[in-house]
């Protein structure tokens, strides 16, 4: 009597009859081995017990002339509507389907025929097929006694309208940015990039997740080893799950442990098309609107799309800023005051250290005090409800700063610099990139702090040494600066107006470097009279609207 | 031996570049010449324009052969191989000696209170990690980096001979004072220091990735250095006086203290820190590399890179203990210095030239 009560006992619960395990890594491939029961209702009960038995599949079961056929699919996954419209093409065609017959697997290429409403039909035979259809959206068709199952295409869940990307808002340019659906993001780039030679890779990634990824390039631009190098590196990822691309980015970069960023995120399907237009390759991941770029090189992170879209000499003006921008930092007002005192200028010397006399603690307290509070003010600003948002900015910044100078612990100098080195970062238009100057602050002021300009120097050295060593798929991270390609400076710290660009960056693409023809730059037509001597009236009178000088005129 | 990087002809000159001007505006030993000592600088550039040449014409001659290679090919392994590891050893005394002058400047004018050691410490150890990275990284960093040092370098001297009230031009007077033979021993002076320290680069002729124009870049370079170097002397002796040169510490560095333009321009001694260590930096890192590289030929080793910690603790030793204080070190620059670096520079690569011309051997495309 208790002999079989222990194995009852510890025995574990098979949700599915015992029939395939429950582990997650090798569910389907164990599902692929189990092919559907010619029974209609073994079958739907089977897939339904595989799936766990939620309350959100759905079956339908209807007799369409005499046969029953059964439509299952998932709430929310499929498209309501588009269920309806196959259930109303199935019933309202019925004359049709008595024509193709309803027997049997036969039939179910004519199936195919007869015209269902629907997008695109394929035909699923085990149950790992039938799992995966499911779980992508998609309907199953099934008959009694068919030996396949008929997948429909009728994905479609809720998706936000495509709208302008907040971290990347531009004054001058298309106010689209990615959306968290993969094939609407590649309908927005490929709205821009409409020829044929742009290639798309699809790939899913993650066990669990089984996220769908696309890299797209253009072939003829895009060096073929890139290509290749990002193939190898995307089908070898083995993980549980990708719900965002930074985990892609972080699985695939060539630099795990450094600060600096190699791969370039973006919202802005503008960006994407300019990089794929310049030879490089886009990863896109569905359930996220931020695409990656490879292969990315510093210049890249301090550009964006408004430096192109606006004109040139104010354009060029912004980007120096920007580069400017970079070197304000902490670090050199820590290292002149707590060392090279008599480095500054005597008024500003004895101002500063009036400031200081209250501090009880050395400059470096200070700053790091200084600093990490801002860090941590950030950090909590963007946590914070909108409404709550903004009154705390203003009273952090004013109140709490004001605040600490009066109580004398910080001096105002202090606040000062921070503030601006922090409001100087925010240039940098890649948030990657500014964090990777946050990072880089610290060690910077303790440097500044022990071994003063000395010490400065030497973070900088230390800095272009990683730099200079760093890659991103095989394109040296420094490409342009050093080693020094005189062509490359059209695009770099400067950038030339749009008809000098003739070839694209070299260290990028591929052999195909000729992006324009020559003698672009725009000139006035030549006019047979010089302005000057034309008379309003001659200018009125002749034939041309405009007149010859560009004038234009009701 | 793994196959090291290449250096793009930029990245060579820029490299050069660097190197001789790095430590030069620190020291400029032309101790007799005094007024004259423009000339010596200008005249030593002309005199080491021979050893240049010697070096280009081996580098030619032999490709991609390293010097450890050649040498030891030309005069046999056993008169070849001790002056191979004195060559080793005569860049391991002039990086501890490039180093040991930095650490001073920096002690004497910035930080009284450190001792010598860390600041050693930390060059050698920024050199020797850029030459962890390879000679590609090097050849980058210069090129980042010698822009900057020339144009503080040039600013500097325009800002010093713009400021009003600063700049005597008498001091220059009477142009040849001193005599032709003080100018000559000046001359000699400048010539080792810091010409004839470019021995280096015969090491490193190599590594270039495209040899054509090899000479022009060099003497190019060379001639840059030294008008460079000369305009910086004229302007710290027409700001200090002959007097003074000679018997500052750092002339430059008072030199430079003097700037005052319109009550903005002043304390200047950031950028000539900067320039400093910089150049000061490459310098280092290209010895370093040098003798690494070299070495692990000799020995047979398949990566240079683990010999690169313990030359650099050796280097950093080195500079703690080869000069008691200052004036050793400016006493070994003026009369030791010239005499030490000579064979080396031009003795020796002029002998297995014409060990090679002799021998005939073909020219290696």
């Amino acid at each position: 009597m208790f002999a079989g009560l222990w194995e009852r006992l510890f025995a574990k619960e098979a949700h599915n009859q015992g029939l395939v395990s429950v582990e997650p890594e090798t569910v389907l491939t164990e599902l692929a081995r189990v092919r559907l029961p010619p029974q209609l209702d073994a079958a739907t009960s089977l897939i339904t017990k595989v799936l766990g038995g939620s309350p959100d599949i759905i079956r339908r079961e209807i007799t369409v002339a005499g046969a029953r056929l059964a439509v299952i699919y998932i709430e929310g996954l499929a498209d309501k509507s588009e269920v309806e419209r196959v259930l109303n093409g199935l019933l309202i065609q019925r004359p049709k389907v008595e024509q193709v017959g309803l027997d049997l697997g036969s039939s179910l290429k004519r199936w195919r025929e007869a015209g269902l409403p629907v997008g695109g039909i394929r035909s699923g035979s085990t149950l790992e097929d039938v799992a995966k259809a499911l779980l992508d959206g998609e309907t199953c068709l099934m008959g009694t006694g068919w030996d396949e199952v008929l997948i429909l295409d009728t994905t479609g869940w809720e998706n936000r309208a495509v709208a302008e990307p907040e971290t990347e808002a531009a004054v001058r340019g298309p106010r689209e940015g990615f959306i968290e659906n993969l094939s609407t993001n590649v309908s927005l780039i490929r709205r821009r990039l409409r020829h044929p030679n742009l290639r798309l890779e699809d790939y899913t990634v993650g066990e669990l997740t089984r996220t769908s990824v696309t890299a797209l390039y253009i072939e003829g631009i895009a060096r073929e080893k890139l290509v290749d190098e990002v193939r190898r590196r995307l089908t070898r990822i083995k993980i549980d799950g990708i719900l965002e691309s930074c985990y892609l980015e972080e699985l695939i970069e060539d630099a795990p442990f450094s600060p600096f960023p190699t791969i370039l995120n973006t919202e802005r399907p503008d960006v994407v098309c300019a990089a794929l237009l310049e030879g490089r390759v886009c990863i896109l991941t569905d359930g996220t609107p931020f695409a990656l770029l490879v292969p990315a090189t510093f210049p890249v992170y301090i550009m964006t799309p408004e430096d192109y879209n606006q004109r040139w000499p104010v354009a060029v003006g912004i980007r120096v800023i920007r580069y400017l921008g970079l070197f304000i930092v902490p670090s050199l007002y820590v290292a002149f005051t707590t060392f090279h005192q008599e480095m500054l200028p005597t008024p500003l010397a004895v101002s500063l250290f009036m400031q200081r006399e209250q501090v009880p603690y050395p400059v470096l307290v200070e700053a790091v005090i200084m600093q990490t509070t801002f860090e941590i003010l950030t950090e909590a600003g963007l946590r914070l409800p909108r409404p709550l948002g903004q009154t705390i900015g203003i009273v952090g910044v004013l109140v709490i700063g004001e605040a600490t100078v009066r109580a004398g612990l910080i001096s105002a100098a202090m606040v000062i610099v921070v503030s601006a080195t922090a409001i100087a970062s925010y240039t940098i238009p890649v948030y990657d990139m500014t964090q990777a100057i946050r990072i880089l602050r610290f060690p910077m002021i303790f440097l500044a702090a022990t071994l003063g300009l000395f010490g400065i120097l030497t973070g900088l050295i230390i800095i272009a040494i990683h730099l200079v060593s760093l890659r991103s798929f095989g394109v040296p991270f420094l490409a342009g600066f050093a080693p020094f390609v005189r062509r490359a400076q059209r695009d770099i710290i400067f950038r030339a107006p749009w008809w000098a660009m003739q070839t694209r960056p070299e260290l990028v693409a591929s052999d195909n470097r000729e992006r324009q023809g020559p003698n672009l730059k725009p000139k006035p037509p030549e006019s047979t009279s010089s302005g000057a001597n034309e008379t309003e009236a001659e200018a009125l009178g002749g034939g041309n609207p405009t007149g010859t000088n560009g004038r234009k005129h009701r | 031996m793994r196959e090291e990087g290449q250096i793009s002809q930029q990245q060579f000159a820029f490299l050069l570049t660097a190197y001789l001007v790095g430590r030069s505006t620190l020291l400029t030993p032309v101790g007799p010449a005094k007024q004259d000592g423009w000339l010596a600088v200008l005249m030593g550039a002309l005199l080491a324009g021979i050893p240049a040449l010697i070096w280009l014409a081996l580098g030619q001659r032999f490709g991609r052969q390293s010097p450890v290679t050649y040498i030891r090919q030309t005069l046999g392994e056993f008169l070849g191989l001790p002056l191979v590891i004195l060559y080793f050893w005569l860049f391991l005394h002039m990086g501890a000696g490039v180093a040991r002058n930095m650490s001073e400047m920096y002690v004497t004018a910035l930080m009284p209170e450190t001792p010598i050691l860390v600041f050693s410490a930390a060059i050698v150890f920024l050199a020797a990690s850029s030459v962890r990275s390879g000679v590609e990284c090097i050849s980058r960093l210069a090129e980042i980096l010698t822009p900057w040092l020339v144009l503080f370098v040039m600013s500097l001297n325009v800002l010093t001979l713009s400021t009003p009230n600063l700049v005597h031009w008498q001091y220059l007077k009477p142009i040849l004072g001193s005599g032709w033979l003080n100018l000559l021993r000046g001359a000699f002076l400048s010539f080792a220091f810091p010409f004839s320290e470019a021995v280096v680069f015969g090491f490193v002729f190599p590594h270039l990735n495209d040899s054509r124009s090899m000479r022009r870049y060099t003497l190019v370079t060379m001639a840059f250095v030294a008008v460079l170097l000369s305009v910086t002397y004229v302007r710290n002796l027409v700001v200090l006086g002959p007097y003074e040169i000679a018997h500052l510490t750092f002339p430059s560095l008072t030199a430079v203290e003097q700037i005052d333009l319109g009550d903005f321009f002043q304390r200047l001694e950031p950028l000539i820190i900067l320039i400093w260590t910089f150049g000061g930096f490459l310098k280092l890192a290209i010895l370093l590399y040098v003798v690494c590289l070299g070495s692990a030929q000799l020995l047979g080793l398949k990566d240079y890179r683990v010999l690169v910690l313990p030359f650099a603790i050796l280097m950093t030793c080195l500079s703690v203990l080869i000069y008691e204080n200052f004036a050793q070190v400016e006493e070994f620059y003026s009369t030791i210095y010239p005499l030490y670096t000579l064979p080396f520079a031009l003795l020796l690569p002029a002998l297995v030239l014409a060990i090679a011309l002799i021998r005939g051997k073909l020219h290696v495309p």
